[in-house]
């Protein structure tokens, strides 16, 4: 049942940043046409411009990156503090389940919504691609997702941590956003190129490679799991 | 003031219950119970409601109707049986008590009425009768 | 049958920050009574309750409810299971419908009776598929008082159930709390109302500023607590009265008032014997004792 609440009051916005994404990325696929007719690109030249062209303009575009993470801070927001700021803190909190029970399918339904979300890209460019006469790898698109998925799910722990952090209805997704937007700066500082910092590059080169950097995804999932682990802490000794 | 009616078995009961007043809710359903044994409302093996029923109909917790009951039961005014509920066992009203419970409701009639003549409301004559009730060693000399 | 309350405190504390919202609270409750929890905005009842329930963690002190302690995770939620719980505020789940709401709540309760639910569905008049947000507000009481009544719970406890009710709905609640009651509930339950508390409690608890300062079973409430008013020829004797029973003493120019649990012959007496030329004895209403006490605390010299 908790399941299912959590389900309920995320699928409406769930939905919209499916659809928002998904048109996004489908504009963008039929777009090609016209993108090769303005640079003159005909024949084989268009066909095997195709990747550069998904790689540049969705899978490593910071407009799109920078859309999906907002839309995956959009899920992460409620839980507990929120429920307290509209209010229904005090029926849920009532109910017989120990408070971690409370957790856990909001964080098991978030993630699961991430991973659709990043999976979106990839299927709307697979579905679509044949209808303007093209193909993508699935390969490439496989590797995009997983990618995608790890880091969402940060940006996910992200906003979750924020929001047991920070009262009120609106604070903890500005919080959020500006946190991201501050590590994306920091990430392009010459001096810390080196570390593994630059989320974005690791959302856009993974296709090239075709090689998951399965290091780095770890770390990231790692400090998704620090967060989740600091939030639900904040949140088990709190007094509502 | 709570006033309920109840029909008990062809009978009519008007509680009044004085929330208030410096008596326990189960000491004034005493009281009023006996009342109706005295006078004659109720009658040798008259069926009272039930302790739940009449503590919905009164809305009084239902601890007080059973302190009532109980207590009644020990001055062996009612018989408690189980599983069917609460009896009256009253020794037939005489009918001299009868006839005294009635000549005193006269005597207090006329009383009443003559306070009122005197300009008395009833809300002084009534605190008059409750704290001299409640207080009798209490005196009242006013400067 | 244990004689042990069904809500034990001990020295029960809740500070936030500076202020203290609890202060060593020791407060037992008995089971099959209807037990009224009286005190003004903030004198620390809707914490102590969140306290009861797991929601807020005590500051110092420890409870136990339904021989459960409060501290412990396990038994917190044993608790949650056997009270039903109606907030002050009336917490919904607004996007639900009526049914939805039920239909959830329904699903966490091994106690939940369906025929209680249907019969207070149809005395309510609750629309089924109306969302939550949708409804008035006494509406949303009943709903709430619904997912509490349809159970059968060990404890219920109401915070303020009355409030946005109209009249007739408030006897239908206190109906539904006289028969829970009767079915072996323990009904706790805060209320302004102090003419509701009087109706149906048989025992009143009056805390002020996170402490209790009466806790009396109404009879002996109704029977012993008296308010003795005296007046004096010339300026009434300050100083404590040394007679056993005196709860509250103002003095006002030549009157004393006095507020006794007991005992109101002998302290009339006394009173008489200092000097009084003139003493009432009244039967103390509980809102007599609510002010006297609640106020009486704040200066006994009015």
């Amino acid at each position: 049942m908790l399941w299912l609440r959590s389900w309920r009051e995320t699928r409406t916005r769930f939905w919209l940043c499916g659809v928002a994404l998904g048109g996004n990325c489908a504009g963008l696929v039929f777009y090609y046409n016209l993108f090769c007719r303005k640079r003159g690109l005909l024949g084989g030249a268009r066909l095997n411009y195709y990747p550069e062209y998904i790689r540049g303009e969705i899978f490593g575009s910071s407009a799109v990156q920078s859309f999906f993470v907002l839309l995956v801070v959009l899920l992460g927001t409620g839980g507990l503090l929120h429920e307290r700021a509209i209010r229904t803190a005090g029926f849920t909190l009532a109910l017989p389940v120990p408070r971690w029970r409370l957790f856990v399918p909001q964080i098991g339904v978030g993630l699961l919504q991430t991973a659709v979300l990043a999976l979106i890209p990839v299927l709307v460019i697979v579905a679509l691609s044949p209808s303007v006469g093209l193909a993508y790898p699935l390969a490439h698109a496989t590797s995009f997702a997983l990618a995608w998925s790890v880091c969402g799910s940060a940006g996910f722990a992200l906003a979750f941590l924020s929001s047991a952090i920070f009262e009120g209805e609106y604070v903890a997704p500005v919080v959020s956003v500006i946190v991201i937007a501050a590590v994306s700066y920091v990430s392009d500082i010459e001096a810390l190129k080196g570390m593994s910092l630059d989320i974005q590059a690791i959302m856009s080169n993974s296709g090239r490679i075709a090689v998951s950097p399965w290091g780095k995804l770890s770390v990231i999932a790692a400090a998704a799991l620090l967060m989740f682990w600091i939030a639900t802490g904040c949140l088990y000794r709190r007094d509502f | 003031m709570l006033c309920s009616l109840y029909t008990i078995t062809g009978t009519v009961m008007l509680f009044r219950i004085n929330h208030s007043a410096g008596q326990p809710i189960y000491l004034q359903l005493m009281q009023q119970i006996r009342h109706a044994i005295e006078t004659g409302v109720l009658r040798h093996g008259d069926l009272l409601p039930g302790i739940r029923t009449l503590a919905e109909e009164l809305g009084v917790s239902h601890n007080t109707v059973a302190k009532a009951y109980s207590e009644l039961e020990h001055a062996g005014a009612l018989e408690l049986r189980h599983g069917s509920g609460a009896y009256v066992t009253a020794k037939r009203p005489t009918r001299s008590r009868t006839e005294k419970m009635r000549m005193a409701q006269d005597r207090i009639s006329s009383l009443v009425a003559a306070l009122q003549s005197e300009g008395f409301s009833e809300e002084e004559i009534r605190r008059l009768f409750e704290a001299h009730l409640l207080h009798p060693t209490a005196s009242k000399e006013m400067v | 049958m244990s004689d042990e309350g069904v809500i034990e405190t001990v020295e029960l504390t809740k500070r936030f920050g500076r202020e203290t919202a609890v202060a060593a609270l020791n407060l037992t409750v008995k089971a099959h009574q209807i037990t009224g929890f009286l005190g003004r905005n903030g004198a620390g009842k809707s914490t102590t309750i969140k306290m009861l329930l797991g929601m807020t963690r005590p500051t110092t002190g420890s409870a136990t409810v339904l021989g459960y302690r409060i501290d412990n995770e396990r038994d917190s939620c044993s608790i949650r299971r056997h009270v039903a719980y109606v907030a002050e505020d009336k917490p919904l789940y607004g996007y639900m419908t009526v049914a939805e709401l039920i239909r959830f709540t329904r699903s966490f309760y091994e106690d939940w009776r369906r025929d209680a639910e249907q019969r207070l569905l149809l005395q309510y008049n609750l629309p089924l598929d109306r969302k939550v947000k949708a409804l008035s507000k006494g509406m949303r009481t009943k709903l709430a008082l619904l997912l509490a009544l349809a159970r059968r719970p060990r404890l219920l406890i109401l915070d303020e159930p009355s409030e946005g009710l109209d009249p007739v709905s408030i006897e239908e609640l206190l109906q539904s709390m006289v028969v829970a009651a009767s079915e072996g509930t323990t009904v706790f339950f805060s209320s302004h109302q102090i003419a509701e508390v009087e109706r149906i409690a048989d025992r009143v608890c009056i805390v002020d500023r996170g402490r209790v300062v009466t806790d009396v079973a109404l009879d002996r409430l109704r029977e012993n607590y008296r308010r003795i008013t005296a007046g004096f020829p010339v300026a009434a004797p300050t100083g404590v009265l040394p007679v056993l029973g005196v709860e509250q003493m103002r003095v006002s120019g030549r009157q004393i008032t006095v507020l006794a649990s007991q005992g109101a012959d002998q302290i009339a007496e006394h009173l008489r014997s200092l000097g009084a030329v003139s003493i009432d004895v009244e039967p103390a209403t509980l809102r007599e004792v609510f002010l006297e006490t609640v106020q009486g605390a704040a200066g006994a010299v009015a």
